[in-house]
Protein backbone atom coordinates (compact mmCIF):
# COMPACT_ATOMS: atom_id res chain seq x y z
CA UNK A 1 0.00 0.00 0.00
CA UNK A 2 1.70 3.07 -1.00
CA UNK A 3 1.05 6.59 1.00
CA UNK A 4 -0.44 9.50 -0.29
CA UNK A 5 2.50 11.51 -0.56
CA UNK A 6 4.27 8.95 -2.85
CA UNK A 7 1.33 8.42 -5.55
CA UNK A 8 1.14 12.17 -5.67
CA UNK A 9 4.85 12.16 -6.76
CA UNK A 10 4.83 8.93 -8.50
CA UNK A 11 1.52 10.98 -10.74
CA UNK A 12 3.62 13.96 -11.03
CA UNK A 13 6.77 12.11 -12.40
CA UNK A 14 4.39 9.88 -14.44
CA UNK A 15 2.91 13.13 -16.32
CA UNK A 16 6.16 15.04 -16.72
CA UNK A 17 8.04 11.69 -18.12
CA UNK A 18 5.01 11.22 -20.73
CA UNK A 19 5.95 14.90 -22.20
CA UNK A 20 9.25 14.07 -22.28
CA UNK A 21 8.40 10.65 -24.13
CA UNK A 22 5.62 12.19 -26.60
CA UNK A 23 8.55 15.06 -27.97
CA UNK A 24 11.17 11.91 -28.29
CA UNK A 25 9.05 10.22 -30.42
CA UNK A 26 7.92 13.58 -32.65
CA UNK A 27 11.84 13.59 -32.92
CA UNK A 28 11.91 10.09 -34.03
CA UNK A 29 9.25 10.14 -36.57
CA UNK A 30 10.73 13.39 -38.05
CA UNK A 31 13.63 11.98 -38.17
CA UNK A 32 12.68 9.07 -40.41
CA UNK A 33 10.54 12.01 -42.62
CA UNK A 34 13.80 12.86 -44.04
CA UNK A 35 14.52 9.22 -45.62
CA UNK A 36 10.66 9.69 -47.79
CA UNK A 37 11.37 13.91 -48.15
CA UNK A 38 14.40 13.29 -50.08
CA UNK A 39 13.72 10.25 -51.75
CA UNK A 40 10.77 11.59 -53.49
CA UNK A 41 13.13 14.39 -55.06
CA UNK A 42 14.85 11.14 -56.96
CA UNK A 43 11.35 10.02 -58.43
CA UNK A 44 9.93 10.84 -61.73
CA UNK A 45 8.88 13.78 -62.41
CA UNK A 46 11.33 15.73 -60.44
CA UNK A 47 14.20 13.46 -61.27
CA UNK A 48 14.08 14.40 -64.82
CA UNK A 49 13.85 17.76 -64.00
CA UNK A 50 16.65 19.97 -64.96
CA UNK A 51 15.82 22.90 -62.35
CA UNK A 52 17.48 25.51 -64.93
CA UNK A 53 15.31 28.10 -63.31
CA UNK A 54 14.10 29.30 -59.91
CA UNK A 55 10.89 28.89 -60.66
CA UNK A 56 10.48 24.70 -61.97
CA UNK A 57 12.29 24.57 -58.22
CA UNK A 58 9.83 26.54 -56.55
CA UNK A 59 6.92 24.69 -58.04
CA UNK A 60 7.96 21.40 -57.42
CA UNK A 61 8.54 22.27 -53.90
CA UNK A 62 4.84 23.53 -53.54
CA UNK A 63 3.69 20.29 -55.43
CA UNK A 64 5.31 18.18 -53.16
CA UNK A 65 4.07 19.95 -49.92
CA UNK A 66 0.97 19.97 -51.18
CA UNK A 67 0.89 16.42 -51.57
CA UNK A 68 2.61 15.86 -48.16
CA UNK A 69 0.03 17.80 -46.68
CA UNK A 70 -3.06 15.29 -48.22
CA UNK A 71 -1.01 12.88 -47.00
CA UNK A 72 -0.28 13.98 -43.83
CA UNK A 73 -3.86 14.67 -43.40
CA UNK A 74 -4.88 10.90 -44.57
CA UNK A 75 -3.34 9.65 -41.68
CA UNK A 76 -4.60 12.10 -38.78
CA UNK A 77 -8.17 11.18 -40.32
CA UNK A 78 -7.33 7.68 -39.64
CA UNK A 79 -5.93 8.13 -36.41
CA UNK A 80 -8.96 10.21 -35.32
CA UNK A 81 -10.89 7.16 -36.28
CA UNK A 82 -9.13 4.99 -34.16
CA UNK A 83 -9.47 7.13 -31.33
CA UNK A 84 -13.09 7.27 -32.02
CA UNK A 85 -12.61 11.26 -32.17
CA UNK A 86 -14.93 12.19 -34.93
CA UNK A 87 -17.47 13.72 -32.78
CA UNK A 88 -14.90 15.94 -30.67
CA UNK A 89 -13.24 16.73 -34.63
CA UNK A 90 -16.50 18.63 -35.19
CA UNK A 91 -17.71 20.18 -32.11
CA UNK A 92 -14.19 21.65 -32.54
CA UNK A 93 -13.79 22.51 -35.74
CA UNK A 94 -17.46 24.07 -35.75
CA UNK A 95 -16.26 26.44 -32.94
CA UNK A 96 -14.48 28.73 -35.98
CA UNK A 97 -14.24 32.46 -34.90
CA UNK A 98 -12.83 30.82 -31.17
CA UNK A 99 -10.77 28.43 -31.48
CA UNK A 100 -9.93 27.12 -34.96
CA UNK A 101 -8.89 30.13 -36.37
CA UNK A 102 -6.01 29.36 -33.73
CA UNK A 103 -5.04 26.03 -35.87
CA UNK A 104 -5.80 27.76 -39.12
CA UNK A 105 -3.59 30.51 -38.13
CA UNK A 106 -0.75 27.87 -36.96
CA UNK A 107 -0.94 26.22 -40.24
CA UNK A 108 -0.53 29.15 -42.15
CA UNK A 109 2.92 28.99 -40.20
CA UNK A 110 3.62 25.71 -40.04
CA UNK A 111 2.83 24.89 -43.94
CA UNK A 112 3.18 27.42 -46.32
CA UNK A 113 5.75 29.42 -44.12
CA UNK A 114 8.21 26.55 -42.74
CA UNK A 115 7.24 23.65 -44.80
CA UNK A 116 7.53 25.19 -47.92
CA UNK A 117 10.30 27.15 -46.34
CA UNK A 118 12.31 24.36 -46.01
CA UNK A 119 11.94 22.61 -49.29
CA UNK A 120 13.18 26.07 -50.66
CA UNK A 121 16.47 25.67 -48.65
CA UNK A 122 16.99 22.12 -49.87
CA UNK A 123 16.52 23.24 -53.36
CA UNK A 124 18.82 26.30 -53.32
CA UNK A 125 20.85 25.77 -51.05
CA UNK A 126 21.15 21.87 -50.02
CA UNK A 127 19.56 19.61 -47.46
CA UNK A 128 21.83 20.21 -44.57
CA UNK A 129 21.73 24.14 -44.60
CA UNK A 130 17.64 23.57 -44.40
CA UNK A 131 18.10 20.52 -41.53
CA UNK A 132 20.64 23.33 -39.67
CA UNK A 133 18.03 26.69 -40.06
CA UNK A 134 15.19 24.57 -39.01
CA UNK A 135 17.33 23.72 -35.72
CA UNK A 136 17.11 27.28 -34.83
CA UNK A 137 13.22 27.24 -34.17
CA UNK A 138 13.22 25.97 -30.59
CA UNK A 139 14.98 29.58 -29.31
CA UNK A 140 12.03 31.41 -31.39
CA UNK A 141 9.21 29.32 -30.03
CA UNK A 142 10.54 29.08 -26.56
CA UNK A 143 10.94 33.39 -26.80
CA UNK A 144 7.16 33.64 -28.32
CA UNK A 145 6.18 31.23 -25.27
CA UNK A 146 7.60 33.11 -22.53
CA UNK A 147 7.01 36.52 -23.64
CA UNK A 148 2.95 35.87 -24.85
CA UNK A 149 1.98 33.71 -22.27
CA UNK A 150 4.36 33.20 -19.07
CA UNK A 151 5.69 30.02 -19.82
CA UNK A 152 7.96 29.37 -17.35
CA UNK A 153 11.28 29.05 -19.39
CA UNK A 154 13.85 28.19 -16.28
CA UNK A 155 18.06 28.61 -16.51
CA UNK A 156 17.88 24.92 -16.42
CA UNK A 157 15.70 25.33 -19.57
CA UNK A 158 17.20 27.53 -21.70
CA UNK A 159 20.54 25.87 -21.31
CA UNK A 160 19.27 23.07 -22.07
CA UNK A 161 17.13 24.48 -25.46
CA UNK A 162 20.94 25.94 -26.03
CA UNK A 163 23.07 22.68 -25.76
CA UNK A 164 20.89 21.11 -28.29
CA UNK A 165 20.64 23.46 -30.75
CA UNK A 166 24.59 23.75 -30.81
CA UNK A 167 24.72 19.55 -30.96
CA UNK A 168 22.17 19.90 -33.91
CA UNK A 169 24.44 21.96 -35.43
CA UNK A 170 27.74 20.43 -34.96
CA UNK A 171 25.84 17.31 -36.27
CA UNK A 172 25.62 19.18 -40.15
CA UNK A 173 28.61 21.66 -39.59
CA UNK A 174 31.03 20.04 -42.02
CA UNK A 175 28.48 19.92 -44.60
CA UNK A 176 27.21 23.38 -44.09
CA UNK A 177 30.64 25.46 -45.27
CA UNK A 178 30.69 22.58 -47.94
CA UNK A 179 27.06 23.63 -49.37
CA UNK A 180 27.83 27.67 -47.94
CA UNK A 181 31.15 27.79 -50.54
CA UNK A 182 29.14 25.46 -53.34
CA UNK A 183 26.29 28.45 -53.61
CA UNK A 184 28.30 31.81 -52.89
CA UNK A 185 28.69 31.48 -56.41
CA UNK A 186 24.65 31.73 -57.42
CA UNK A 187 22.18 34.76 -57.60
CA UNK A 188 19.23 32.66 -56.66
CA UNK A 189 21.15 31.61 -53.16
CA UNK A 190 19.51 34.16 -51.63
CA UNK A 191 16.12 32.42 -52.16
CA UNK A 192 17.18 29.34 -49.85
CA UNK A 193 18.31 31.60 -46.99
CA UNK A 194 15.03 33.08 -47.11
CA UNK A 195 13.77 29.56 -46.85
CA UNK A 196 15.58 28.63 -43.82
CA UNK A 197 14.66 31.47 -42.37
CA UNK A 198 11.01 30.97 -42.86
CA UNK A 199 11.54 27.63 -42.03
CA UNK A 200 12.83 28.23 -38.39
CA UNK A 201 10.66 31.71 -37.78
CA UNK A 202 7.13 29.29 -39.27
CA UNK A 203 8.03 26.54 -36.77
CA UNK A 204 8.72 28.78 -33.68
CA UNK A 205 5.56 30.89 -34.47
CA UNK A 206 3.55 27.55 -35.01
CA UNK A 207 4.08 26.49 -31.77
CA UNK A 208 3.24 29.03 -29.34
CA UNK A 209 0.29 29.67 -31.63
CA UNK A 210 -0.67 26.13 -31.42
CA UNK A 211 -0.12 26.11 -27.65
CA UNK A 212 -2.92 28.93 -27.00
CA UNK A 213 -5.54 26.65 -28.46
CA UNK A 214 -4.67 23.78 -26.80
CA UNK A 215 -5.18 25.00 -23.27
CA UNK A 216 -8.83 24.61 -24.21
CA UNK A 217 -8.64 21.56 -27.19
CA UNK A 218 -7.85 18.06 -27.50
CA UNK A 219 -4.47 17.86 -29.03
CA UNK A 220 -5.20 14.91 -31.44
CA UNK A 221 -8.20 16.69 -32.72
CA UNK A 222 -6.44 19.75 -33.03
CA UNK A 223 -3.62 18.43 -35.18
CA UNK A 224 -6.15 17.33 -37.59
CA UNK A 225 -7.44 20.68 -37.85
CA UNK A 226 -4.36 22.34 -38.14
CA UNK A 227 -3.65 19.74 -41.05
CA UNK A 228 -7.26 20.18 -42.38
CA UNK A 229 -6.45 24.05 -42.82
CA UNK A 230 -3.06 23.49 -44.21
CA UNK A 231 -4.94 21.45 -47.40
CA UNK A 232 -7.36 23.84 -47.81
CA UNK A 233 -4.88 26.40 -48.04
CA UNK A 234 -2.77 24.39 -50.31
CA UNK A 235 -5.72 22.85 -52.67
CA UNK A 236 -8.05 25.88 -52.72
CA UNK A 237 -5.95 29.03 -52.63
CA UNK A 238 -2.07 28.45 -53.67
CA UNK A 239 -2.20 25.91 -56.22
CA UNK A 240 -5.40 27.30 -58.21
CA UNK A 241 -3.56 30.61 -57.40
CA UNK A 242 -0.42 29.78 -59.50
CA UNK A 243 -2.67 28.30 -62.23
CA UNK A 244 -4.30 31.47 -62.32
CA UNK A 245 -1.70 33.52 -62.57
CA UNK A 246 1.16 32.07 -64.22
CA UNK A 247 0.99 29.66 -67.03
CA UNK A 248 3.48 27.01 -64.73
CA UNK A 249 2.38 23.25 -65.57
CA UNK A 250 0.83 22.63 -62.65
CA UNK A 251 -1.83 20.08 -63.52
CA UNK A 252 1.10 18.46 -65.27
CA UNK A 253 3.25 18.35 -62.77
CA UNK A 254 0.38 16.91 -60.44
CA UNK A 255 -0.47 13.75 -62.96
CA UNK A 256 3.18 13.16 -63.93
CA UNK A 257 3.89 12.43 -59.57
CA UNK A 258 1.12 9.61 -59.75
CA UNK A 259 3.43 7.23 -60.66
CA UNK A 260 3.80 3.71 -57.76
CA UNK A 261 7.15 4.69 -55.96
CA UNK A 262 6.36 8.83 -55.93
CA UNK A 263 3.02 7.49 -54.23
CA UNK A 264 4.83 4.98 -52.53
CA UNK A 265 7.10 8.01 -50.79
CA UNK A 266 4.51 10.63 -50.15
CA UNK A 267 2.36 8.07 -47.64
CA UNK A 268 5.70 7.51 -46.04
CA UNK A 269 6.41 10.48 -45.59
CA UNK A 270 2.71 11.77 -44.86
CA UNK A 271 2.80 9.39 -42.22
CA UNK A 272 5.68 10.27 -40.40
CA UNK A 273 5.28 13.35 -40.40
CA UNK A 274 1.73 13.06 -39.37
CA UNK A 275 2.79 11.69 -36.24
CA UNK A 276 5.55 13.63 -35.55
CA UNK A 277 3.02 16.25 -35.21
CA UNK A 278 1.13 14.23 -33.11
CA UNK A 279 3.38 13.76 -30.69
CA UNK A 280 4.95 17.36 -30.82
CA UNK A 281 1.34 18.53 -29.55
CA UNK A 282 0.87 16.29 -27.32
CA UNK A 283 4.24 16.79 -25.26
CA UNK A 284 3.93 20.73 -25.29
CA UNK A 285 0.97 20.85 -22.59
CA UNK A 286 2.50 18.68 -20.31
CA UNK A 287 6.12 19.98 -20.46
CA UNK A 288 5.68 23.51 -22.48
CA UNK A 289 6.26 24.62 -25.75
CA UNK A 290 9.76 25.60 -25.40
CA UNK A 291 10.83 22.24 -23.54
CA UNK A 292 9.03 20.27 -26.15
CA UNK A 293 10.28 22.22 -29.34
CA UNK A 294 14.12 21.57 -27.88
CA UNK A 295 13.96 17.71 -27.39
CA UNK A 296 11.67 17.18 -30.67
CA UNK A 297 15.26 19.03 -32.58
CA UNK A 298 16.70 15.38 -31.69
CA UNK A 299 15.27 14.89 -35.11
CA UNK A 300 18.70 16.07 -36.27
CA UNK A 301 20.42 12.91 -34.69
CA UNK A 302 17.58 10.05 -36.30
CA UNK A 303 17.87 12.32 -39.36
CA UNK A 304 21.54 11.48 -40.05
CA UNK A 305 20.97 7.34 -38.28
CA UNK A 306 18.18 6.56 -40.81
CA UNK A 307 19.89 8.12 -43.86
CA UNK A 308 22.55 6.47 -43.07
CA UNK A 309 20.70 3.30 -42.76
CA UNK A 310 18.65 3.57 -45.84
CA UNK A 311 21.94 4.94 -48.00
CA UNK A 312 24.81 3.26 -45.87
CA UNK A 313 26.81 6.49 -46.38
CA UNK A 314 28.50 6.97 -42.50
CA UNK A 315 28.71 10.24 -40.46
CA UNK A 316 31.80 11.71 -39.64
CA UNK A 317 33.36 12.40 -35.85
CA UNK A 318 31.05 15.63 -35.72
CA UNK A 319 27.91 13.23 -35.39
CA UNK A 320 28.96 11.89 -32.55
CA UNK A 321 30.19 15.13 -30.78
CA UNK A 322 26.34 16.35 -32.16
CA UNK A 323 24.79 13.34 -30.78
CA UNK A 324 26.67 14.02 -27.17
CA UNK A 325 25.71 17.48 -27.06
CA UNK A 326 22.20 17.02 -27.95
CA UNK A 327 21.50 13.86 -25.35
CA UNK A 328 23.69 16.05 -22.88
CA UNK A 329 20.85 18.77 -23.60
CA UNK A 330 17.92 16.45 -22.59
CA UNK A 331 19.34 15.54 -19.63
CA UNK A 332 20.02 18.73 -18.57
CA UNK A 333 16.34 19.34 -18.72
CA UNK A 334 15.12 16.02 -17.76
CA UNK A 335 16.81 16.58 -14.13
CA UNK A 336 14.87 19.35 -13.41
CA UNK A 337 13.16 20.17 -9.98
CA UNK A 338 9.92 18.17 -10.90
CA UNK A 339 8.26 20.74 -8.55
CA UNK A 340 9.37 23.44 -11.27
CA UNK A 341 7.77 21.57 -13.56
CA UNK A 342 4.93 20.33 -12.60
CA UNK A 343 3.17 23.73 -13.90
CA UNK A 344 4.79 25.56 -16.94
CA UNK A 345 3.52 28.74 -16.53
CA UNK A 346 4.57 31.48 -14.39
CA UNK A 347 1.29 32.07 -12.95
CA UNK A 348 0.81 32.18 -8.86
CA UNK A 349 -1.45 28.94 -7.92
CA UNK A 350 -2.83 28.42 -4.27
CA UNK A 351 -1.23 25.23 -4.13
CA UNK A 352 1.24 23.05 -4.63
CA UNK A 353 3.63 19.87 -3.89
CA UNK A 354 6.57 19.63 -2.30
CA UNK A 355 9.58 17.72 -2.81
CA UNK A 356 8.28 15.64 -0.28
CA UNK A 357 4.94 15.07 -1.74
CA UNK A 358 2.63 17.03 0.64
CA UNK A 359 0.45 19.43 -1.00
CA UNK A 360 1.02 22.70 0.51
CA UNK A 361 -1.05 25.90 0.23
CA UNK A 362 -0.03 29.85 -0.15
CA UNK B 1 -25.51 10.98 -30.46
CA UNK B 2 -24.10 12.85 -27.89
CA UNK B 3 -26.18 15.53 -26.01
CA UNK B 4 -23.43 18.18 -25.79
CA UNK B 5 -22.43 20.67 -28.26
CA UNK B 6 -19.32 21.98 -27.07
CA UNK B 7 -16.09 19.82 -27.18
CA UNK B 8 -14.85 17.65 -24.31
CA UNK B 9 -12.37 20.45 -22.90
CA UNK B 10 -14.54 22.83 -22.79
CA UNK B 11 -17.49 21.06 -21.20
CA UNK B 12 -14.91 20.04 -18.44
CA UNK B 13 -13.68 23.92 -17.81
CA UNK B 14 -17.90 24.94 -17.96
CA UNK B 15 -18.35 21.77 -14.93
CA UNK B 16 -15.48 23.24 -13.28
CA UNK B 17 -16.57 27.18 -13.51
CA UNK B 18 -19.82 25.84 -12.40
CA UNK B 19 -18.58 24.30 -9.11
CA UNK B 20 -16.92 26.97 -6.52
CA UNK B 21 -15.84 24.89 -4.62
CA UNK B 22 -14.14 22.42 -7.29
CA UNK B 23 -14.93 19.02 -8.20
CA UNK B 24 -12.95 15.48 -7.98
CA UNK B 25 -11.35 14.07 -11.16
CA UNK B 26 -14.11 11.18 -10.32
CA UNK B 27 -16.90 13.33 -10.57
CA UNK B 28 -15.88 14.78 -13.72
CA UNK B 29 -15.40 11.67 -15.43
CA UNK B 30 -18.31 10.11 -14.44
CA UNK B 31 -20.08 13.05 -15.83
CA UNK B 32 -18.72 13.64 -19.16
CA UNK B 33 -18.74 9.56 -19.86
CA UNK B 34 -22.49 10.27 -19.43
CA UNK B 35 -22.86 13.65 -21.14
CA UNK B 36 -21.29 12.34 -24.44
CA UNK B 37 -22.76 9.10 -24.19
CA UNK B 38 -18.86 7.14 -24.52
CA UNK B 39 -20.09 4.70 -21.37
CA UNK B 40 -18.71 1.76 -23.92
CA UNK B 41 -15.40 2.72 -23.99
CA UNK B 42 -14.83 3.49 -20.60
CA UNK B 43 -11.60 2.58 -19.45
CA UNK B 44 -10.16 4.39 -22.63
CA UNK B 45 -12.03 7.56 -22.27
CA UNK B 46 -11.53 7.68 -18.46
CA UNK B 47 -7.45 7.73 -19.00
CA UNK B 48 -8.57 10.81 -21.58
CA UNK B 49 -10.23 12.40 -19.42
CA UNK B 50 -7.72 11.99 -16.69
CA UNK B 51 -5.28 13.08 -19.02
CA UNK B 52 -6.97 15.97 -20.06
CA UNK B 53 -7.06 17.22 -16.91
CA UNK B 54 -3.48 16.67 -16.00
CA UNK B 55 -2.48 18.45 -18.98
CA UNK B 56 -4.95 21.65 -17.68
CA UNK B 57 -3.29 21.40 -14.46
CA UNK B 58 0.32 21.32 -15.94
CA UNK B 59 -1.07 24.85 -18.05
CA UNK B 60 -1.98 26.32 -14.84
CA UNK B 61 -5.79 26.55 -16.12
CA UNK B 62 -6.91 24.76 -12.85
CA UNK B 63 -5.61 23.65 -9.90
CA UNK B 64 -5.18 21.24 -7.05
CA UNK B 65 -7.44 21.90 -4.11
CA UNK B 66 -7.39 18.55 -2.61
CA UNK B 67 -6.15 15.12 -2.84
CA UNK B 68 -6.68 11.22 -1.75
CA UNK B 69 -5.74 7.46 -2.30
CA UNK B 70 -7.95 5.40 -5.17
CA UNK B 71 -9.12 2.35 -3.37
CA UNK B 72 -9.85 1.25 -7.09
CA UNK B 73 -13.24 2.13 -7.29
CA UNK B 74 -12.69 4.55 -9.99
CA UNK B 75 -9.45 4.92 -11.41
CA UNK B 76 -7.86 2.04 -10.17
CA UNK B 77 -5.79 1.35 -6.33
CA UNK B 78 -3.02 3.38 -5.49
CA UNK B 79 -3.79 6.20 -7.77
CA UNK B 80 -4.32 10.05 -7.11
CA UNK B 81 -7.27 10.66 -6.98
CA UNK B 82 -7.23 14.80 -7.19
CA UNK B 83 -9.81 17.51 -6.83
CA UNK B 84 -9.83 20.84 -8.89
CA UNK B 85 -10.88 24.12 -9.25
CA UNK B 86 -10.39 26.79 -11.70
CA UNK B 87 -7.71 28.98 -11.47
CA UNK B 88 -8.41 32.95 -12.68
CA UNK B 89 -6.20 32.51 -15.48
CA UNK B 90 -8.16 29.45 -16.37
CA UNK B 91 -11.36 31.87 -16.21
CA UNK B 92 -9.75 34.47 -18.54
CA UNK B 93 -8.74 31.80 -21.13
CA UNK B 94 -12.15 30.66 -21.07
CA UNK B 95 -13.13 34.27 -22.05
CA UNK B 96 -10.84 34.69 -25.02
CA UNK B 97 -11.61 31.25 -26.10
CA UNK B 98 -15.79 31.90 -26.04
CA UNK B 99 -16.30 29.59 -23.23
CA UNK B 100 -17.46 32.25 -21.43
Amino acid sequence: MKTLEEARLEYRSHSIRWGFKWALWCACFWGIWYVPGSAIWFEAPYVNMAFETSDELLLSAAVITTLTAITVLISLFVWTGVLHKWEEYGRTFRQMRKISKWFFLAAIFGGPCAIFGSYMAIAFIGGVFAAVAALLYPIVGATIAKLWYHERITTRAAIGIFVIVIGGISVFALGIFEELSGVSEQSNAWLGYLGGAMAAVGWGIEGAVAGRALDVTDPDVGITIRFTAETLYWCLLILPGIMIFTDAPVLQMLADTMNFWAIVWLIFAGFTFGFSYVCWYKSFPLIGVGRGQAIASFYAVFAVFYLTIFTLDFPQWNFILGLVLAITGIFIMFYEDESKMEVIRDIKTTTHIDDKGHLERA
Amino acid sequence: MAKVKVHMKGHILHQLHAAQDGLWDYEIANKILKDYDVDKNTVFWKGEIRATLTDMFSGALIEEIEDKLDNGEHFGPDRVLVKFRLTQFGKERMKETGLL
